[in-house]
């Protein structure tokens, strides 16, 4: 592919439940032989379910936490092999925004010093010039300058996320994570935060991984899509063909389970009974959940492998049909 | 027929450190046995305040206006106090609250919540007690649910802690479910489940339901009548079908276009400009005026009255003044 920004190769992360008098600690796999490559100037979408691993996978592109296989490059340069010194120049050129804009500020620091102490953290400006250069953020992201003075609940959830989008991009950063930007926010600020950020993306020429629960949300801003359940991929592509006609059962899914506003709409038949629960069968981890006509012994016997589908789509069900073939 | 609930003119005032906020001015709406109604707007328009009211939860430095009344199966819950009070809360009518997490006592079993809900209300043995509450759990869907009854809050993910808060709602067989936002925190399809799960209930029980949330998406095929709130006020209000096949107040098409659609194909999404302003300092004339996409010169300074557009479609907006020389300005 021309030009990728980062590419992650077979990422794998395990976790160990701590246990307690009655259960032995367990091993989960957050994550299970991830390939993902996200080109420069792309925004590519990671939706799931809580417990798919998609934040696990965000954090581990940003080196803020170790995967236990796998590698990841960033513009050729492989993340986890790097010393404290490259390394710091490099979180200069990522960075990420999260869920919860009033969990992730400090309460007691005012909005405007939040801004600016990546700024200084980087050594990148000071003084007059380091006020200035807030100010400038706060009007990028449509905030009102004369707020930098402001604390955290000062702000409404709206303004507030504004505000953590302005630190992310101070330094200037290549590649910014969205964590579940939006949906912490009500519908009307949801679509302000979304069209913000796509003007940010153009104008700065971001490259974006954007990771939500809900397909609708990610459509608008998305040039890719990769849908992740219990740590592997089931399902990726170009948007219009994977939402038009998804290959994998979960897809289905997930694309149901988007409220219509609609009082005539009749939500198809598919919603998706229970939890994303861990799987400890040889075959699809999907499999328990799956709605698919034709579910049967092997899809419990024989875990279906990624395999690809025109259009550069790719899909791990034994019973995908590829749509352009027919 | 005499409704179930009947909120008439509530409004709610608070003393803040920003000034005088008039949280709730003049609300007023009615729920039929076995109806759903939905309220729908955004943070900071009263949508919860109207709620809490009902059950009289609210802090003391919240005053409710002596004009206004919530007669609730003949009772007006105003005039209610000590045992009367208690009788109804909980009992008559249930609420289940945005954030399941924080809701549930994290140090009780999910068991020991709900069977504290049946000892408040009922005399009930401990056996009995463990019966209906494990027979309650699996009617909200809680898989293996005799082996739940011990479990506690953590073990259980989002969802099912949300249905573990409607069992305990459903414990006395209320007539009225007050769900406020709940499934707000929720993945989507998990929404879809607990949706789909009141909706089932609904019918079962024959209760009614107010279902407050600021996703018309969620009310769509759930409400049978649906009000907007903005700034206090209800400012449309009608069946589901008419609002969302005809809505009037430009406040509820911009609700409705800033959803996120699969069906839709937009370059930029249709936001609402602004922000809700805060309930000490409401605008003059029409609250929504700043942000309105379609105002009038009049808009600014004149309250608009609550216009009747068919019998149960009322609409707050001069748009729906169909008088002569009402255009004028």
């Amino acid at each position: 592919m021309a030009d990728v920004l980062v590419d992650a190769r077979r990422v794998t992360r395990d976790f160990r439940s701590a246990g307690d008098i009655f259960r032995r600690p367990q091993t989960i796999r957050a994550l299970d032989r991830v390939d993902l490559t996200v080109a420069r100037g792309e925004t590519v979408a990671v939706v799931g379910e809580s417990g798919s691993g998609k934040s696990t996978l965000g954090r581990i592109l940003l080196r803020l936490l170790d995967p236990t296989d796998g590698t990841v490059n960033f513009d050729g340069v492989d993340v986890f092999a790097l010393k404290r010194e490259p390394l710091r120049q490099l979180r200069r050129r990522m960075q990420i925004v999260f869920q919860d804009p009033y969990g992730s500020l400090n309460p007691r620091m005012r909005v405007g010093d939040a801004v600016g102490e990546p700024l200084e953290i980087h050594r990148l400006a000071a003084g007059a010039d380091l006020e200035r250069r807030v100010r400038d953020l706060f009007a990028e992201v449509g905030l009102d300058p004369s707020y930098v003075g402001r604390f955290p609940h000062e702000l409404s959830g709206g303004q507030r996320q504004r505000v953590g989008i302005a630190r992310a991009l101070a330094v200037a950063p290549d590649f910014v994570v969205l964590d579940e930007p939006v949906s912490a926010l009500d519908v009307s600020v949801q679509a302000q935060v979304l069209n913000l950020l796509a003007d940010l993306r153009d104008r700065r020429s971001l490259t974006y991984l954007f990771i939500a629960h809900d397909l609708a949300v990610v459509k608008h801003l998305a040039n890719r899509v990769v849908v992740l359940y219990l740590g592997q991929v089931m399902e990726q592509g170009p948007v219009a063909p994977l939402y038009d006609a998804p290959l994998h059962p979960y897809t289905s899914a997930l694309l149901d389970a988007v409220p219509t506003p609609d009082p005539d709409a009749t939500r198809e038949q598919t919603t998706l009974r229970g939890d994303i629960a861990s799987y400890a069968g040889v075959g699809c981890v999907f499999a328990p959940r799956c709605m698919h006509q034709k579910k049967d012994d092997r899809c419990f016997s024989e875990r279906p492998a990624l395999r690809p589908f025109a259009e550069q789509r790719m899909a791990a069900c034994h019973y995908a049909d590829d749509p352009a073939k027919e | 027929m005499t409704p179930l609930l009947d909120v008439r003119d509530l409004t709610v005032e608070f003393d803040t450190a920003d000034g005088h906020a008039l949280a709730v001015d003049r609300v007023s709406f009615h729920i039929a046995a076995g109806e759903t109604l939905g309220i729908v707007g955004e943070s900071g328009c009263g949508k919860t305040v109207t709620a809490l009211s009902i059950l009289r939860l609210l802090d003391d430095e919240a005053v409710t206006s002596p004009s206004s009344a919530i007669v609730f199966d003949g009772t007006d819950i105003r005039r209610l106090d000590g045992e009367a009070l208690r009788a109804v809360r909980g009992a008559k009518i249930a609420m289940v609250f945005q954030e399941p997490g924080t809701s549930l006592n994290p140090v009780l079993t999910i068991g020991s919540q709900i069977t504290e809900a049946l000892h408040a209300h009922r005399t009930i043995d401990t056996g009995a007690a463990r019966a209906r509450a494990i027979a309650l759990l699996d009617l909200v869907g809680i898989p293996d649910a005799a082996s739940r009854f011990t479990a506690y809050p953590h073990q259980l993910s989002g969802g099912m802690q949300q249905r573990v808060m409607i069992a305990m709602a459903l414990s006395c067989e209320p007539q009225l479910l007050i769900a406020d936002e709940p499934t707000t925190a929720l993945d989507v399809t998990i929404q879809a489940q607990i949706l789909e799960l009141l909706q089932a209930l609904k019918g079962r029980l024959g209760m009614a339901m107010l279902l407050i949330t600021h996703d018309l998406g969620v009310v769509a095929g759930s409400a049978d009548r649906v009000a907007v709130m903005y700034g206090g006020q209800i400012v449309e209000q009608a069946a589901t079908r008419e609002l969302f096949r005809n809505p009037q107040h430009p406040y509820t098409r911009a609700l409705l276009d800033a959803i996120p659609r699969l069906d839709v194909v937009t370059p930029r999404l249709p936001a609402i400009a602004g922000a809700v302003p805060p309930a000490t300092a409401w605008p003059a004339g029409c609250r929504f005026h700043p942000r309105c996409s379609q105002v009038l010169d009049r808009c600014s300074t004149d309250v608009p009255p609550t216009f009747v557009l068919a019998p149960s479609h009322f609409s707050r907006c001069w748009l729906a003044d169909t008088s002569p020389g009402s255009r004028d300005g």
